[in-house]
Order: C-alpha cells, then sequence, then structure tokens
C-alpha cells in the first residue's frame, strides 16, 4: 500500500486524482461508500474505473451480444498464452481494435459519472492493485474527467430534476407506450422497464452505459413513454407460497413459520414454464448527496459539445455506422 | 415485529435488501430441506431456485467439513452472466440471491447479516 497523496490532503476524489495526475502514480484508488468504486491509474492518467453503479467493458461486449459467450470464455484460455485479453480479443477478430479502445475510454468516463452518483466513505491509494484486463490506454486526463463528469450530471439534471433520485428510481413503461417508430433503443428500454429496475439496472441488462441510458429515459420521460415511479399496487403479485401448478394460483399461506417436507409423500410437481411471479416496484433507494467525483455544475452547456468524449451517448448496437461497434 | 402475515414479512425483507444492495435482481427463501418460503422474483422460476439452492448450500456444507475448513459461511457462484449467493438463515432456511455482473459483494457482505437476522426472527416467530 502506498499512499504518496493522502500525506497531501485532497479533499476529494478529484483533488486526489489531480494530485496523482502530478505524480504520474501507477496503481489504483479503492474508493469505499455507496457503491463505491475502484479508478485505476497509469502514470497519473485514469486508464479504467470499475464500479458496480456501470457497466464494465466485458458486461457490454456480452450483454449487447457483441461478442457470444463461448467466443469470450476461448479468447480468455487463449490469452493466457497468447498476451493481453486485448490484443487476442482483436486477433480472433471478435472485435476492432479501435472499437475496443472507443468502448474501453467510454467506460472510463460512464464509471465516472455512475461513482458521481453514489456517496463516498473515503478512498485508499494503493500501487499494488492490478489493471482490469481491459483498459482505457493511454488514458484519461483527471481534470477531463471530472469536467466531463460534470457536464454530464448538469445535462440530466436539466432534463430529469435531481439526480439522485432519478438514479433510484424504478422505471415502469406508460400505460400504452406507441412503440411503432420509437428507435431501437427506446424499444429495448420499454421491453426491460419492469417497475423492478432502475435506470443503473436497465443499463447491466441491456449492455449498455448508464449514461446513455439515463439520457434516453429522461428524453423518453418528456415524450409520456415512461413512467417515474411505479404506482402503488401495479404489477403482478410476488410468489409469497408455493403455488399450486394445476391451477396456477398460490396455495394458502402456512399454518406453521416453515413449510415442512415429509419424506416420501411429495411428489415433484412438473408443470414447466408455470408463470414466474413479479413485483411491482417499491419505494427507492433513500436519497444520499452525490460523491464528489466531478466537478459541480457551473454552466449550462451543450447536449453533446465537440469536447465531448466518444462512445458515450449511444447504444453500442445501434450505431454502427458512428465507427463505435460493428457487427 | 409487526402484524404481517410471514410469507408478507419476508417478501418485504427482500425488497428492502434489493433496494438497498446494488445488483441484487431476485432473491428467494427456503426452507433447509428446499421448500420455497417466500421469494421476490420476477423471471427465475422460485420453487426451482430454492431447491437448488438448498441442495448447493449442502453440498458446500459438507464439502467444507470434508475440507477441513470448518464451517460454511456462504456460496458463491460467479457466473458470466452474475452471480448467485446462497446464504445460510439459522439452521433451518436459506437466503438465495441473484444479482447480475455488477452485484455489490462488498455492499451485500454489509447489509446482508441484519437482513440474515431480521428473516431468521421473522421464520421462526419471534418477531
Amino acid at each position: 500500500m502506498n499512499s504518496p497523496a493522502v500525506a497531501h490532503g485532497p479533499r476529494n476524489v478529484p483533488a486526489l486524482l489531480m494530485t496523482l495526475h502530478r505524480e504520474r502514480f501507477t496503481g489504483a484508488v479503492v474508493v469505499s461508500g455507496t457503491p463505491g468504486g475502484t479508478l485505476h491509474l497509469r502514470d497519473g492518467l485514469v486508464v479504467a474505473v470499475r464500479t458496480p453503479a456501470s457497466p464494465a467493458p466485458d458486461v457490454l461486449l456480452l450483454r449487447s451480444r457483441r461478442i457470444a459467450e463461448p467466443d469470450w470464455i476461448a479468447a480468455g484460455e487463449a490469452s493466457r498464452t497468447d498476451g493481453p485479453l486485448a490484443d487476442t480479443l482483436v486477433a480472433l477478430g471478435l472485435v476492432r481494435a479501435p472499437e475496443l479502445s472507443a468502448l474501453c475510454l467510454a467506460t472510463v468516463f460512464d464509471g465516472a459519472f455512475a461513482m458521481s452518483l453514489g456517496t463516498s466513505a473515503g478512498w485508499q491509494v494503493d500501487d499494488s492493485v492490478p489493471a482490469p484486463d481491459l483498459i482505457a490506454e493511454p488514458g484519461v486526463e483527471p481534470r477531463r474527467l471530472t469536467d466531463e463528469t460534470a457536464r454530464r450530471m448538469l445535462v440530466l439534471s436539466q432534463l430529469w430534476g435531481p439526480l439522485v433520485d432519478f438514479a433510484a428510481t424504478r422505471i415502469n413503461p406508460a400505460a400504452q407506450p406507441a412503440v411503432g417508430t420509437l428507435p431501437v433503443r427506446y424499444r429495448d428500454i420499454l421491453l426491460g422497464a419492469n417497475g423492478r429496475r432502475a435506470p443503473r439496472d436497465l443499463a447491466f441488462a441491456l449492455g449498455r452505459g448508464l449514461y446513455p441510458v439515463m439520457l434516453d429515459l429522461a428524453r423518453m420521460s418528456a415524450r409520456r413513454l415512461v413512467q417515474r415511479d411505479a404506482p402503488a399496487g401495479a404489477g403482478p403479485t410476488p410468489i409469497v407460497a408455493p403455488r399450486d401448478f394445476t391451477t396456477g394460483a398460490s396455495a394458502p399461506p402456512p399454518q406453521a413459520p416453515l413449510p415442512r417436507r415429509n419424506p416420501g409423500t411429495h411428489a415433484p410437481d412438473s408443470v414447466p414454464g408455470a408463470p414466474p411471479a413479479e413485483v411491482p416496484g417499491s419505494a427507492g433507494r433513500i436519497p444520499t448527496p452525490p460523491v464528489d467525483i466531478g466537478a459541480r455544475p457551473a454552466a449550462p452547456s451543450g447536449d453533446t459539445p465537440p469536447s465531448a468524449p466518444p462512445c458515450v451517448e449511444h447504444d453500442l448496437r445501434d450505431h454502427p455506422a458512428q465507427g463505435e461497434i460493428t457487427p | 415485529m409487526n402484524n404481517q402475515a410471514p410469507n408478507d414479512a419476508v417478501i418485504l425483507e427482500l425488497k428492502t435488501l434489493r433496494e438497498r444492495v446494488m445488483g441484487i435482481t431476485e432473491s428467494v427463501v427456503s426452507t433447509g430441506d428446499g421448500l420455497l418460503v417466500a421469494g421476490d422474483t420476477v423471471a427465475v422460476h422460485g420453487e426451482s431456485l430454492a431447491a437448488l439452492a438448498a441442495a448447493a448450500l449442502a453440498l458446500g456444507s459438507r464439502t467444507a467439513g470434508e475440507a477441513g475448513l470448518g464451517g460454511l459461511r456462504d456460496v458463491v457462484a460467479r457466473c458470466n452472466g452474475g452471480h448467485v449467493v446462497i446464504l445460510a438463515i439459522g439452521n433451518h432456511a436459506l437466503l438465495a440471491i441473484v444479482g447480475d455482473e455488477g452485484l455489490d459483494i462488498a455492499g451485500l457482505y454489509r447489509e446482508s447479516p441484519a437482513s440474515i437476522a431480521r428473516l431468521d426472527r421473522i421464520l421462526t416467530g419471534a418477531a
């Protein structure tokens, strides 16, 4: 463990990153909190951000079906002897080098943005943490990262409102959305929104970045395609007891706290495909102040300024012509 | 605790855990021998998950004992598409959690002990 910057007393993560940038630090900043995450640096530049709040490159590649699972496993095995995973993926023709580079860069910005929506309980600077397999090279200057994070927060807050509430909102599709003419991205979101998923959950389910999903949700909300909060009592009832497969109805609540298995008397029911129960969304997470990973929004800016990093606001599957991911 | 029926209280606890830990998608509470008590599910088949989780927990416990590693803490299955975490509730029940690839494992281990304790009280009627 090495914590050269702690002695200088940076007041927050962006200040810490600036210090580490000046010191050309190589290692990781492990941020604890909800959800927390790890920022990986090389020579002072941020090369990767891993957090439970946003999908990593492998999640984007697999969930978007850009790379099939067997191919991914094969690439992982080959990389043990053939070299870095990124090179192996390219060598096997599973993804083009520029696409992979853009993807990794996008996850750096997306991860920083996602962490900014949470709360930080502290950090540790550790030069012994190895970098992930897929990183953005050469990396992103901390100043650019914090500026872009602030810009994203400003854009979204203007479209939606308080972002902490937005991040915790369980999304429901509108009652009767007109899906016929909608972009594929919007339709995918409507299909994935079930009243249980917050924007972060949709991002993972769809294999897209958190920020582009939230941007789409904000625009869809303006078009009344999605509901911000699950109506109380809406949606199917969750499983509360073993079902009677012959009728599809739930069995009466057990009289004892726990059901008992009686050996020799419990013949297995076998009606495959019985409809799973669902639960409606419920109260959101307790709103908490955001992590100060990015500077606060200072001035309005365009939705996508020319300086915006590439491959960050679009569905990787739906915009092959933009040079991000092509089949 | 309150006047809720046991299953309603279990459901509420599972939903609360899902809200508090990033990445949890579904969960069930099962008896130790695999009968579903209640589930907060949408895609998985609750009864099947309950039965398999009970088998996995028992197998893990026996394996840990055979290896001389003492008591089992939990069973974690890391999959290409996410995680399954199985935690014992006392000696007679278990909690099976399904999470996506980004499941906040640290958050789960931070939040789950209190949930397990509450579920134990609900299931044993001590609430």
